[in-house]
């Protein structure tokens, strides 16, 4: 009895003991299932991004509008910080190496719908340069901008504005403005400035020389890379590429409102079944500023070249960043003799296809050497980049109509008329050439200057130490410049387009209803009048002041799609945080926005 | 042919500011002293001059390194900078005049030249030339600390952080100095501020001359503070460098006092130079 007694509250004793243990080890294994999802789930922090931007000195209008961002980006919660570089950092930083969340910079071209496909299409987003910086990636804008470039016509606008729907939409980049081009002349030694387009490097050899005193063309500029490096290829260093365009040639250039032939003596376009071919015939007399004549071997080597800096060498082709859209456009080229030969297109429009006749043509001699991955110090870096890309290219050897002279680093840049090119000797041009260039180069000498500020270089001029100014002057030398009698102020609407560029591939800038609120952060009506001086047009669409802009999308006041939070600059920071609530973001009890 | 022309207005403004000094503040008494042993003085003078002018050349060549190795390694500030302080410097810019603008930006650039150079004259015709070896050393602790600091911080100064607000009011009224400015200074080299630690570091030492130059520590007071002022004014440093800047001008005269030798014949620098002097002698008999 006992014995059994014992044995029942020992069992009983036991029984419990195993039921503990079994609540125990069930307990534990629920904690620890606890444990593991409370850890992946970390608690969320304050969200922070960096913006990167010009300083001061080399665009003001950059970093106010990056400070008028940052300013609102905090407002709303965001632990924000404004990073500012000069421009050659800024593009290493955001087109190469793509290491930014948002960045503050300025397309140098949107003439043409097309810049877009290379600037948005999903297979460009591992490539540098303007080539889709923001890694965004999206089904219905690549195909709308692979069908634009095949389209002509009533067909191509509609896709064009469709594009644009979805740009407006979707927001991978936030276009703010198209600022007008201010620049400013003098007269007392060339004329006709009038006429000449002062963006277009072509239009300075179109200027009236006066008097016997003008043999050398004095400009000065606020951007000293061109001092620094000379390589056309260099995405760093290049914005429109205005002097490296006079020391090299190409098959055809922009002048008079349309692409004509320039080192062509002419070409022609087929349509055939699998997109256009153009048979290109050279001028025979073509030769490179060190003496050897420049063939069609030499053309057809460069466009190789520029759709691969490696030739084949490495195991991703190296496009030379610059040119990427242009060159996409041309599938194989064949010489057919010293002269002539046949550029085979992918499918697109001749219309679209001729903009690749404004590459830029270099000697297959000296750049061939170039196929090879940069070295430093004697090591290869890796295989993403060639030394075509990144060279100095101290003593450029062109066809253009002008040579390299000297330079010094920082300061100033000499260049002379090259006497062999075809515009100087003048026989043997074509009518149209003869009509547009009827003095050939009429300036024996190009000086560069490079100065720090704006209202350096317009003091230049006052002092008739400058005849132009190179590439674009401040809205705040406005005033100044009106009040001089001796120099001429003109002022036209730009190519380019003030944009801040989202990287869509880091949270919670990949969310295109994030996106969209910082384009609601940003008041571009005001920012035109108080950082433009009023000299640019607030964009909604980055096709704004194009004959391509679709009607919605039109400037009345506001931005027809993503209008700001807020009224004259001032942020109404509770809507904004209202819509951050209502796309899904919360706020800590310091109203820090969290993470997501 | 502009820079020249600076170059050349520069060693005016300060030679005549020189040679007043020495009349007025430097005197009869002690130049005629030094007339009677000029060559033991600059004997033992000249070796640290030549030091300095060594430390000048070697940052030359470290200047284009430098400027690289910040933009790899470097740690970016500016924000942090601004966040500190905020609109101070646009604040201190709606009191700016033409006048007041053509007044600070010549102090700037040639005031502070002379404010530098002065001393360096000055105590030559002192009895004992400690306080020379004294001003040589500090200013090479500056120079070297404030390389390194803008080695190691990228920072742009306030007019390139918030344009609108903040203008480059000595290139507005005198475009032309910026050729000469140029040539000197980097953009992103504004932390701490050299022009505010060197002035304040030449009117700490004009204290301890105070006895021998009364009139000297007044002026020297009234330019260093003018100059650093000068530095916001303009736009060109944030009120962070000029703080920076009057610490670190603190340090390296704390610093030299405390390495410079006591007399001529212990000081390592003087007694260099007094083996060149000799060596060359040897040489040409």
């Amino acid at each position: 009895m006992r014995d059994s007694h014992d044995s029942g509250v020992g069992s009983v004793r036991r029984r419990a003991l195993l039921t503990a243990a079994a609540t125990g080890a069930a307990g534990l294994a629920g904690c620890l299932r606890q444990f593991r999802s409370t850890r992946q789930q970390r608690s969320p922090e304050q969200l922070s991004l960096e913006i990167h931007t010009l300083a001061g000195d080399y665009d003001a209008r950059a970093t106010e509008i990056g400070r008028t961002l940052s300013d609102n980006l905090s407002a709303v919660g965001v632990d924000t910080e404004l990073v500012l570089l000069p421009e050659d950092e800024l593009r290493r930083e955001t087109l190469i190496s793509q290491e930014y969340d948002l960045f503050v910079s300025r397309h140098p071209d949107i003439r043409d719908p097309d810049f877009l496909r290379p600037l948005l299409h999903s297979s460009f987003a591992s490539e540098i340069g303007w080539q889709n910086p923001f890694n965004f990636t999206d089904f219905t804008v690549d195909e709308l901008v692979v069908q634009q470039k095949e389209e002509t016509g009533i067909e191509r606008r509609g896709t064009v504005a469709e594009l644009q729907h979805e740009l407006a939409r979707q927001q991978p980049f936030v276009p703010i403005a198209v600022p007008d081009h201010i620049s400013t002349t003098r007269s007392t030694r060339f004329g006709d400035w009038q006429r000449v387009q002062l963006q277009s490097p072509l239009s300075l050899l179109q200027l009236e020389a006066r008097g016997d005193e003008s043999e050398q063309l004095r400009l000065v500029t606020t951007d000293d890379r061109i001092t620094r490096n000379l390589n056309p290829l260099a995405v760093e260093y290049r914005s429109k590429g205005t002097i490296t365009q006079l020391l090299y040639d190409s098959l055809g250039r922009r002048y008079d409102g349309k692409i004509r032939p320039w080192a062509a003596s002419d070409w022609e376009f087929e349509q055939t079944g699998t997109g256009p071919v153009a048979t290109v015939t050279l001028d025979p007399s073509l030769q490179w500023h060190n003496g050897e004549s420049l063939t069609a071997d030499d053309v057809a080597f460069t466009i190789e070249f520029l759709q691969d800096t490696s030739l084949g060498a490495f195991d991703v082709p190296v496009p030379a960043p610059q040119f990427r859209g242009r060159t996409s456009l041309i599938d194989t080229v064949d010489t057919v003799d010293d002269e002539v030969l046949e550029i085979h297109f992918a499918e697109t429009t001749p219309e679209i296809a001729v903009r690749s006749m404004t590459l830029p043509i270099v000697p297959r001699a000296e750049w061939e050497e170039k196929i090879n991955a940069p070295e430093v110090a004697g090591i290869e870096l890796s295989e993403t980049l060639t030394e075509a890309l990144v060279w100095n290219n101290d003593e450029p050897i062109g066809s253009g109509p002008f040579v390299f002279d000297s330079r010094e680093e920082g300061q100033e840049l000499h260049l002379k008329r090259y006497d062999d090119h075809f515009l100087t000797r003048k026989d043997g041009r074509s009518e149209e050439l003869a009509t547009a260039f009827p003095n050939g180069v009429p300036f024996e000498r190009i000086s560069l200057t490079s100065v720090r500020s704006d209202s350096v270089a317009v003091q230049l001029l006052k002092d008739d130490e400058a005849d132009s100014v190179l590439p674009n002057l401040d809205s705040s030398t406005v005033p100044s410049i009106g009040r001089e009698q001796e120099i001429e102020l003109h002022v036209n609407p730009s190519q380019s387009l003030y944009l801040v560029g989202c990287n869509t591939s880091r949270e919670p800038l990949g969310n295109p209803h994030f996106r969209r609120v910082i384009a609601r952060l940003l008041d571009k009506e005001s920012l035109v009048s108080n950082v433009f001086g009023g000299f640019a047009t607030p964009a909604a669409s980055p096709l704004s002041t194009t004959t391509w802009l679709a009607p919605e999308f039109e400037w009345n006041g506001t931005d027809p799609e993503l209008p700001f939070f807020g009224t004259e600059g001032e942020l109404d920071v509770e809507a904004a945080r209202q819509e951050l609530r209502e796309i899904g973001f919360s706020y800590s009890s310091d109203d820090e926005l969290l993470e997501q | 042919m502009s820079l020249l022309v600076h170059y050349a207005q520069m060693v005016v403004f300060v030679g005549v500011c020189l040679g007043i000094g020495l009349i007025t503040i430097v005197g009869r008494e002690r130049i005629q002293t030094f007339y009677s042993e000029y060559d033991i003085r600059l004997r033992d003078g000249l070796p640290h001059l030549g030091f300095l002018a060594l430390v000048f050349v070697l940052s030359m060549y470290w200047r284009p390194i430098g400027g690289e190795v910040s933009w790899t390694v470097g740690i970016r500030i500016t924000h942090t900078l601004y966040g500190i302080e905020g609109n101070l410097v646009a604040t201190i810019q709606q009191i700016a005049t033409t006048e007041l603008t053509w007044a600070l930006s010549i102090l700037y650039v040639f005031g502070y030249v002379f404010l530098l150079v002065f001393p360096l004259v000055a105590y030559l015709f002192l009895d004992s030339l400690r306080l020379f070896r004294v001003t040589v050393l500090a200013y090479v602790i500056n120079y070297v600390i404030g390389l390194l600091s803008y080695t190691a911080f990228v920072a742009y100064g306030p007019r390139n952080y918030m344009p609108t607000e903040v203008g480059g009011l000595m290139y507005d009224v005198w475009p032309q100095i910026e050729a000469l400015t140029t040539q000197i200074n980097v953009n992103t080299n504004v932390f701490p501020s050299l022009h505010t630690s060197l002035a304040v570091t030449a009117a700490l030492l004009a204290w301890y001359s105070r006895t021998e130059y009364p009139q000297w520590f007044y002026l020297a007071t009234v330019l260093a503070v003018s100059i650093a002022f000068s530095t916001m004014y303009l736009g060109l440093h944030w009120g962070v460098d000029v703080v920076a800047g009057t610490v670190l001008a603190v340090v390296s005269v704390w610093v030299a006092f405390q390495i410079a030798a006591e007399t001529s014949d212990e000081s390592v620098i003087t007694r260099s130079g007094r083996r060149v002097f000799a060596a060359v002698k040897q040489a040409r008999p």
